[in-house]
């Protein structure tokens, strides 16, 4: 199977705007994994849980950026350009990635600053309840 | 060179740009919202958090596709001009990033700086219990 010049063209565009795509994610996936999961613990005021949620991101950014990316790709066109082909095309895509994942972290914001407000200050500033401990663990020792 | 070649190249150029700046500024952010909130696991999610906004809207900027033209090979000057353009993108949205996590540190610090309503009378809004 050969591919014609404008083929070949939409398939580089497509492997090369991926591959940007799931570089950016990963390395926002490496700026974010090692800061936010302390925090998730005590916001989450569960070790386990904040794990959870850190990592349910994390893989969600992950995939939603080449995701965003490829779906871009398969749309035939910007409304506004229809006919977005090679170069408009692969910015399609890398704008869809980057909008998407700006959109997760947003989300990631607001939720952070809803469990922020919940915390009680003191708990706050001195990095909250010991992690590590389930909430089940915690009422046992209470008990 | 094809401008869709170029033109990942310039887009992996920024998003090498604003990981650059993201490593440059990262340590010092950390340190300065440690510094505010006196809590480190805070101050890291904080940092964490505004140096994916920094590196998101790097990135964001540089697909801007201004000079390119759509398909085909390019000729060197007019593929180092629409070059220059892609970069100048970039550079804009690094701007705007630093330009929001900075105002948004400048209005924590105010915060942080201003007395408390309850201190100010006499700490009667910490009362909570029933038996006070």
């Amino acid at each position: 199977m050969t591919l014609t010049g404008a083929e070949s063209e939409e398939v580089f565009t497509l492997l090369g705007g991926l591959a940007v795509a799931l570089g950016t994610a990963a390395l926002a996936a490496h700026v974010l994994v090692p800061g936010v999961r302390p925090h998730l613990d005590v916001l989450c005021r569960d070790a386990r849980l904040g794990r959870f949620w850190g990592r349910l991101f994390v893989v969600s950014l992950l995939l939603a950026m080449p995701l965003g990316a490829a779906a871009a790709w398969f749309m035939p066109g910007d409304i506004l350009r229809p006919e977005a082909e090679g170069v408009r095309r692969g910015a399609l895509m890398l704008r869809a990635a980057a909008v998407l994942a700006l959109g997760f972290l947003w989300a990631l914001l607001l939720v952070a600053l809803h469990f922020e407000a919940r915390l009680p200050r003191v708990a706050r500033r001195d990095g909250g309840e010991a992690p590590g401990r389930s909430r089940s663990e915690r009422g046992a020792v209470g008990r | 060179m094809t401008a869709v070649a170029l033109y990942l190249v310039g887009a992996a150029a920024s998003v090498l740009l604003s990981w650059l700046l993201v490593r440059l500024l990262r340590g010092s952010l950390a340190d300065l919202l440690t510094e505010l909130w006196q809590s480190r696991a805070r101050a890291a999610f904080w940092a964490a958090v505004g140096s994916t906004a920094i590196l998101l809207l790097g990135v964001f900027g540089g697909t801007g596709t201004g000079g390119y033209p759509a398909s085909g090979d390019v000729s060197f000057s007019r593929g180092f001009f629409a070059m220059a353009s892609q970069m100048r993108s970039t550079l804009g949205g690094l701007f705007l990033a630093l330009f929001m996590v900075a105002f948004a540190v400048a209005m924590f610090s105010m915060n942080s700086d201003r007395p408390r309503r309850g201190h100010l009378r006499g700490g009667a809004e910490d009362v909570t219990g029933p038996e006070a």
